[in-house]
């Protein structure tokens, strides 16, 4: 097995990271989860603070790990050791944060390394309760934010995703995989 | 104790120093995650000789900690961390970001010279490969694994080319005669008439208004472009039959507030968005939208939200294909091998919510759509970005597509 088949999901707190994670993985998802502080606390009573991990079996020898980072941005200097490699981000933002452009920013450049080699999905999420910004409006933010980025899919899919809902988390990982190659999985 | 009779039990105990549960519980993840010696972090209290020790220097603590346990323990090797290595001359030092290709080669290179050299910390620093020098500045990250589209060769995928048969590998699909693309087949429609029509006028005047039936004014949409709501009483098989019918009957008028639907029947509720994007592909029933030419690049430059649209057939590979770079229809249809008419529904719906930019080409390459696909004038050609990808993929990502669509 290589350590680097790995699939990274990143965004702020509360934004369905550990959820979507526990959609597709096969196993339970192994979390550190801890009673939240400080600004944490308003929006969730637990949060990740070290990382989820979960797995996808893909034959008896492979597997893809799926690394769910914390979402408390005072942690970013340990995000490197996740992204060693990897197939691709999923990147959650909360549609009912005060500055989901704020955010956009702030993954996406904290991770600026790791996406010029592998593409990167958004999954926007809680539209159901704040409409707005639409995905429209997340495509405008994104050709600002990317200014400085060299972003392997600069037009990256922006999905309306609910991370409980297994459907929505296949289709982004999925918009992921045929980011990476088109052809992968057509008949020839 | 020796490192040799410390692996005995076959795993490595590793103590932490100045490092809080959160920072605790990544090093203890990352050692869960490596396979090929069992680095286990020992509790605090845990009353265990440890036979590494792994340091954060940047807290307040971390350093008095490091140093007491080095005066207590000179036999036990101690990896030290931190944002800036200058500040720690006389530590073998990981610099932070910690990144797994090379935490764990330091572990390795600090317990393996430990063994052979009870020598200075200094001696430590200068043989370890992957650690950052004492009093070197100089950031050594390695660049990224993938520098671009095309990825070196991994031995985990194997080209599909020359693959050998694996023993997780699922017997490889049957083959399929190739997507014919017959350029003289192909059937245009006009977008700007008829429901799909209206639609857009809509969407684009942000008006609220009220389709109805041009016989009797009976409403059968009441649409919010503000809200994004579509309201109407029709099922989607009296939908589609209204998209796909000759003369579509249908009006078009601003919103009044007397305006209401027939209480005897359900209403139903969608985004202005879902209603646009379904009657563009049922509207489009295989044909392909005048205002594009088979030859002529399109891209996308916004994905369709494809979790809150209706699923078209192959809709996340073209819309992949098609935000990658500029490519004409035929070019598509040969490449991905998706049949023609669910690429011209997928782009009539695209089209129809402007995601859709045309790219000019010079007239020889526009003027003859049976001809040769028009090469991108925006950056590499389609097939060139494709090509290495799929060959050197498909073995990991095929199982993992295979896999993730089962789900």
């Amino acid at each position: 097995m290589r350590e680097d088949n790995k699939i990274v999901f990143t965004g702020p707190v509360g934004a369905g990271k550990t959820s979507a994670i526990s959609a597709i993985s096969d196993i339970p998802i192994l979390s550190t989860d801890a009673r939240a502080s400080d600004m944490t606390i308003n929006r969730k009573g637990h949060t990740t603070v070290a990382m989820d991990y979960g797995i996808l079996n893909v034959g008896e020898n492979s597997k893809v790990h799926l690394y769910g980072t914390p979402g408390q941005e005072r942690f970013d200097f340990m995000w490197d050791i996740l992204t060693t490699g990897g197939l691709g981000l999923v990147l959650m933002l909360d549609n009912t944060r005060p500055n989901p452009r704020k955010d956009m920013h702030f993954f996406l450049h904290a991770f600026r390394n790791y996406i010029e080699g592998v593409p990167v999905v958004i999954g926007i999420s809680k539209m159901d309760i704040n409409p707005r910004p639409s995905i429209s409006d997340y495509a405008g933010m994104l050709e600002e934010v990317r200014g400085d980025l060299k972003m392997l899919n600069p037009i990256p899919p922006i999905f309306e995703v609910d991370g409980r809902r297994r459907e929505d988390v296949k289709n982004l990982v999925m918009a992921l995989l045929f980011s990476i190659d088109p052809g992968i999985g057509a008949a020839s | 104790m020796t490192i040799e009779n410390s692996r005995m039990d076959g795993t490595l105990k590793v103590q932490g120093l100045g490092m809080d549960a959160r920072k605790e519980a990544v090093f203890r993840m990352a050692f869960r995650m490596h396979g090929r010696n069992r680095y286990v972090l020992l509790d605090p209290g845990e009353d265990i000789p440890p036979q590494i020790a792994i340091a954060d220097l940047d807290t307040p603590e971390g350093l008095t900690a490091a140093e007491a346990f080095r005066r207590a323990n000179p036999q036990i090797p101690l990896l030290a961390t931190s944002v800036s290595p200058e500040r720690f001359p006389g530590f073998a030092i990981l610099r932070k970001p910690i990144r797994m290709e090379s935490l764990f080669p330091a572990l390795e290179t600090v317990l393996a010279q430990k063994t052979v050299v009870a020598g200075t910390a200094q001696k430590l620093e200068n043989r370890a490969g992957p650690m950052h020098p004492a009093n070197s500045g100089t950031e050594t990250r390695q660049p990224p694994q993938v520098a671009s589209g095309i990825r070196p060769p991994d031995p985990d995928v194997v080209p599909s080319s020359r693959a050998t048969p694996a023993e997780d590998s699922p017997p490889p699909p049957p083959a399929r005669a190739p997507v014919q693309w017959r350029p003289e087949s192909i059937i245009h429609f006009d977008p700007d008439t008829g429901l799909l029509g209206l639609l857009q006028r809509i969407l684009r005047d942000r008006i609220a208004a009220v389709i109805t039936d041009a016989r009797n004014g009976q409403i059968l949409w009441n649409i919010d472009p503000e809200e994004n709501r579509a309201q109407t009483p029709l099922s989607d098989e009296e939908i589609r039959t209204i998209c796909r019918r000759e003369i579509h009957g249908l009006q078009v008028r601003a919103a009044q507030s007397a305006d209401s639907f027939p209480s005897d029947g359900s209403l139903r509720n969608t985004t202005l968005q879902e209603l646009v994007w379904q009657a563009a592909a049922w509207t489009a029933n295989g044909r392909l939208s005048r205002k594009i030419l088979a030859n002529v690049p399109v891209q996308l430059h916004q994905w369709p939200n494809l979790t809150r649209l209706a699923p078209l057939p192959e809709s996340l590979r073209m819309a992949a294909f098609l935000a990658r770079s500029p490519a004409s229809p035929a070019l598509t249809v040969k490449i991905l091998q998706v049949q023609p008419a669910e690429l011209f529904n997928f782009l009539a719906a695209a089209e129809s919510l402007g995601l859709l930019r045309y790219i000019s080409v010079p007239a020889a390459h526009s003027s003859s759509p049976g001809a040769a696909p028009a090469p991108s004038v925006d950056g590499p050609s389609p097939a060139d970005e494709m090509a290495s990808p799929a060959l050197a993929k498909r073995g990991l990502l095929g199982r993992l597509f295979a896999k993730i669509a089962g789900l």
